[in-house]
């Protein structure tokens, strides 16, 4: 059950991160967070899969990152979603949508 | 552009690991510190948040590697701690790891060695530019290829076609010849040739030029072409050689041009003299002592050429019809004809170091296979604690590849090493090799071969084995488990080896045999305590037939009257060192006709006393004398071979001879003797028919140097310096050359055939080493993983015989196996050895025998120990251990 749910989870991952930071720049456990509050606990198990998808969308060029100084004192690495990332989010939402969509009426027909 | 900065990326990964290191853990620590600060806000105990913070992390280790995953940074970090697993591993089992280097060491080192020569001596010796237009031409009659050909006849090829850009022409052997004028008297090593010769070669000259055509002249100033060795040796390296003068064979001669060093064709040459228009033995078109050597014209095929010379040949049929018909020119691409001799001996080498190779590999195999199998327990703990295949693989393929490239390092340098091993032994400037590097197609074969083995048979059995359910694994003891696939494929392995050693040794045995045959060969005269040595007159000094006479008599009175001599003569050429030229004889009372063509005889001529110097028996009649310069026909004395063919169960004593000299002239002889039959041309040359005149005849060449044939008491090392004093006494200009003892020239002869013969048994015996080893490991492992079983059956009342016997008849029924493929793969590879062979048929049935017991004798003391270690298995402790 817990394997479904993370390969699930891989492909609507960059979705959900590339839509957090589109409201705003955060740090690693400042998306996790909001993650976990605006999907309702999908991510409580697994948050460490979380980076994985950074580094990655970093690679892919949608997302950029920098170190400043928190509220705390600390160093913490802060996430930005860059233009390219953006035009990205577009797509993949739209993307998503027509999947969802076409989901609902394979299922509605049984 | 973004790609840039992921480039940056990687790098900084790459070297700066450390730090990026550290901020994914400062990251991570914050995610991690954040979490566990809301737990305890909600109420958890410190311990309890801390862990309720981790489990819906997740794994940090595997965050970690995941990330590194995507960052690219693994390769260099994995190969680094794969390179240092494998270096454990090589401390853990150096024997192990020892017996896989060397072996696949010895297989590269011995197949690179061997094919890089070959490559060298079959396909690229040669040193001119666009070699493969070069071509030899040869006579053929009736389909059988003569060495010569007639120089009338090559000059009616190169006129009568278009298709040879040069067409020039050499004479086959070096002529010695007296050189005064300079240094100290010597001899040099000359060779006459077209004034075309050069410029079909297409080698420019170091210093000066080569011939003009104004030289080929009948009446053109005497030149020479020297080669940079004589230049050095002779001439001091004087920069002033070219224009300058020095007398050659009585005449005197202005060098030309000196020719790079290292120019090499066919063999050694001090100087080249260039033939004139006219000039003897080129126009008479019987007499073949010529070869012919091309370029052909750009665009024109080797098949096109010779249609042309096909063309001409009938041509020549037409207008000489006694002599030219079914007479043909062959020609042949240079490298072809100058690996003739030697093609097939090398070939066989080149198949046995094949066969080696393979043994080696499969060797290889078979420890690689056992380790695997050895390490499934590891591999499965592995994979259970988390290890991903993908990882483990790569791991198993750097061991395996750091074993191949060890072992390619050290079978490069063992290449290196058996190469100049090779060349000291095998004298391969025949073929014109001067050094041979290491041929880079082969050292990539070899490479591959081995590289191929190592991953094959290291890395595959741990792919399936990391494959397998790793439960299940750890569940069942390995040893109930006798390796069943892999147990089969390295016996197999094993049966495989012992087929291929089995083809090697029968080889290398017939060659043996074959080689001690040819050395215990009569040759119808006697070799022991026999000098040879060349000695020449100075011709300016001896003008004249008589003057040359009294001067080789002279030497020779004197050498006969030393104490510790016991004979001496003189010889135009020596047995088995130097060719002969033969002549067509017949009995005057029965001229040849068209329907029978006379015979030809090998012609020497000897000074009285030869015979008994050799040792040869004189069967009727006499030998030579020294009074028969009065007689009214001159004498000949003839081989009992010839008497038999031309005077069968008549007495030939008394009879006359016909021989048809080399110009065409025919002259009548009394036979006045019948000696023995000598084998004179090679060791393995039935004797054929042979005739022996005086020096008072006129010999067709005039030589101003013979041979001298001494028989010595004993102790000869001695009576060297003696007789070259004795010689220097009547004449210090009078160089004594080659001297030589007849059993070298006859050992020096044999000298390919002792090599081959080694070589092929030091390859067979090292195969046999590696296939008993083989065997043996085999046979180890099969019974360390039976111990459970055996340690039954000896609890039941088995006896220790019966154990061994089981053992020993598994590694038996191996070797029985290896032997009935190996002998049929024998019968079939030992056909093409027939061409080294000697008086030894290719399925002689001692050799074969031979190998069948010796192999069944080693494999089974190679059986035994193994056999013996199963007796010792302790039945208890076999049972308990698990």
């Amino acid at each position: 059950m817990t394997g479904k749910k993370a390969d699930l989870l891989q492909g609507t991952l960059d979705l959900l991160v590339l839509k957090t930071l589109d409201l705003e720049s955060l740090h690693g456990w400042g998306i996790s967070k909001r993650i976990q509050q605006i999907s309702g606990g999908v991510l409580e198990v697994g948050q460490g899969s979380l980076y994985p998808a950074l580094y990655r969308l970093r690679d892919r060029g949608l997302v950029k990152s920098r170190w400043e100084i928190s509220e705390e004192d600390r160093r913490v690495k802060v996430y930005e979603l860059t233009r390219a990332g953006r035009e990205a989010l577009a797509q993949e939402q739209e993307d998503f949508r027509l999947f969802v969509g076409a989901m609902e009426r394979v299922l509605e027909t049984t | 552009m973004h790609w840039i900065r992921r480039l940056g990326w990687r790098l900084e990964v790459l070297f700066r690991k450390g730090r990026a290191e550290d901020e994914l853990d400062e990251e991570l620590k914050h995610h991690l510190d954040q979490a566990i600060r809301e737990n305890l806000e909600q109420g958890m105990t410190p311990a309890e948040a801390r862990r309720r913070a981790h489990v819906e992390f997740g794994g940090v280790e595997r965050t970690k590697e995941q990330v590194r995953d995507v960052r690219g940074a693994r390769g260099l970090d994995d190969l680094r701690q794969d390179l240092r697993y494998a270096l454990r591993g090589v401390g853990k089992s150096p024997a192990f790891f020892t017996a896989v280097v060397m072996t696949l060491a010895v297989g590269i080192g011995a197949s690179v060695a061997m094919f890089s020569i070959l490559d060298a001596a079959l396909f690229h010796s040669q040193p001119y530019p666009e070699p493969d237009r070069l071509v030899v031409g040869r006579t053929t009659f009736s389909g059988t290829v003569s060495q010569y050909a007639s120089f009338p006849d090559y000059a009616d090829y190169r006129d009568g076609s278009d298709a040879f850009q040069d067409m020039a022409a050499f004479m086959p052997n070096t002529m010695p010849v007296p050189v005064t004028g300079h240094d100290t008297p010597d001899m040099a090593a000359a060779s006459l040739v077209t004034v075309d010769f050069f410029r079909a070669l297409g080698v420019e000259p170091q210093a000066g030029r080569t011939f003009i055509p104004e030289e080929g002249e009948p009446n053109a100033a005497e030149v020479v072409v020297i080669s940079h060795g004589f230049w050095q040796r002779w001439f001091g390296g004087d920069a002033d050689a070219v224009g300058s003068t020095f007398n050659i064979a009585g005449s005197t001669v202005t060098v030309v041009g000196i020719m790079p060093p290292g120019f090499y064709f066919r063999f050694p040459v001090d100087a080249w003299i260039p033939v004139r228009r006219g000039a003897w033995d080129t126009e008479n078109r019987r007499s073949h002592s010529w070869q012919a050597v091309g370029r052909l014209r750009e665009g024109v095929t080797l098949e096109q050429a010779q249609a042309q010379m096909d063309v001409i040949s009938a041509q020549l049929a037409e207008g000489y019809p006694d002599t030219h018909e079914n007479k043909g020119f062959l020609l042949t691409p240079l490298g072809e004809a100058l690996a003739e001799g030697y093609r097939p001996a090398l070939l066989v080498l080149m198949g046995a170091t094949a066969l080696l190779l393979f043994i080696a590999c499969g060797n290889v195999a078979g420890l690689l296979m056992a380790r695997a199998t050895s390490r499934r327990m590891e591999l499965s703990v592995r994979t259970a604690l988390g290890a991903r295949r993908q990882r483990l693989v790569r791991q198993l393929f750097t061991e395996s590849l750091f074993l191949a490239v060890a072992a390619g390092g050290l079978g490069v340098l063992l290449a290196l090493w058996l190469q100049r091993l090779i060349l000291t032994l095998f004298p391969l400037d025949l073929l014109g090799i001067s050094e041979v590097g290491l041929s880079g197609p082969m050292l990539g074969y070899a490479l591959l071969a081995s590289l191929g083995t190592a991953l094959l048979f290291g890395a595959g059995p741990a792919v399936t084995a990391s494959q397998a359910n790793p439960s299940e694994d750890l569940r069942n003891t390995p040893r109930t488990t006798s390796g069943g696939k892999s147990g089969r494929v390295r016996s197999g392995l094993v049966a495989a080896q012992v087929a291929l050693s089995v083809v090697l040794l029968t080889g290398s045995g017939l060659l043996i045999r074959s080689f001690v045959r040819l050395q215990t060969e009569n040759l119808g005269f006697q070799t022991e305590n026999l000098v040879a040595a060349q000695l020449s007159a100075e011709p300016l000094k001896y003008e004249g037939p008589e003057a040359l006479s009294q001067f080789f008599q002279g030497v020779l009175d004197d050498v006969r009257a030393m104490p510790e001599v016991v004979s001496a003569a003189f010889v135009d050429k020596v047995p088995i060192r130097h060719p002969w030229t033969n002549w067509s004889v017949w009995d005057p009372e029965s001229p040849p006709d068209e329907t029978r063509r006379a015979p030809s005889a090998f012609a020497r001529f000897v000074t009285p006393s030869y015979f008994d110097v050799m040792g040869v028996p004189i069967l009727q009649g006499r030998d030579h004398d020294r009074r028969d310069v009065d007689n009214p026909l001159p004498p000949v004395v003839v081989n009992q071979a010839l008497a038999e063919a031309l005077f069968p169960q008549e007495d030939p004593i008394g009879r006359r001879l016909s021989v048809n000299f080399i110009m065409a002239e025919v002259r009548e002889y009394e036979i006045v003797g019948v000696v023995g039959d000598m084998r004179i041309t090679a060791v393995n040359q039935t004797p054929r028919l042979q005739m022996y005149f005086g020096f008072g005849e006129i010999h067709p060449i005039p030589s101003h140097s013979r041979e001298l044939m001494v028989k010595t008491q004993s102790d000869m090392a001695s009576l060297i310096p003696a007789i070259r004093r004795k010689v220097r006494e009547r004449d210090p200009d009078a160089p004594l050359t080659q001297v030589s003892l007849m059993t070298d020239v006859v050992s020096a002869s044999l000298m390919g055939n002792r090599v081959l013969s080694l070589a092929t048994a030091l390859f067979a015996i090292t195969a046999l080493l590696l296939s008993m080893t083989g065997l043996y490991a085999v046979l180890a492992y099969h019974v360390s993983r039976r111990t459970r079983e055996i340690g039954i059956r000896l609890a039941f009342g088995a006896t220790g015989l019966h154990v061994m016997r089981s053992v020993l008849g598994r590694g038996l029924v191996l070797v029985l196996i290896g032997l009935g493929v190996g002998f049929a793969c024998a019968f079939g590879v030992t056909r093409l050895l027939q061409a080294q062979l000697y008086q030894v048929g290719t399925t002689d049935p001692l050799t074969f025998v031979g190998v069948g017991v010796g192999l069944l004798v080693i494999g089974a003391l190679a059986s035994l120990l193994p056999a013996r270690r199963a007796t010792r298995v302790d039945p208890v402790r076999a049972m308990q251990a698990e």
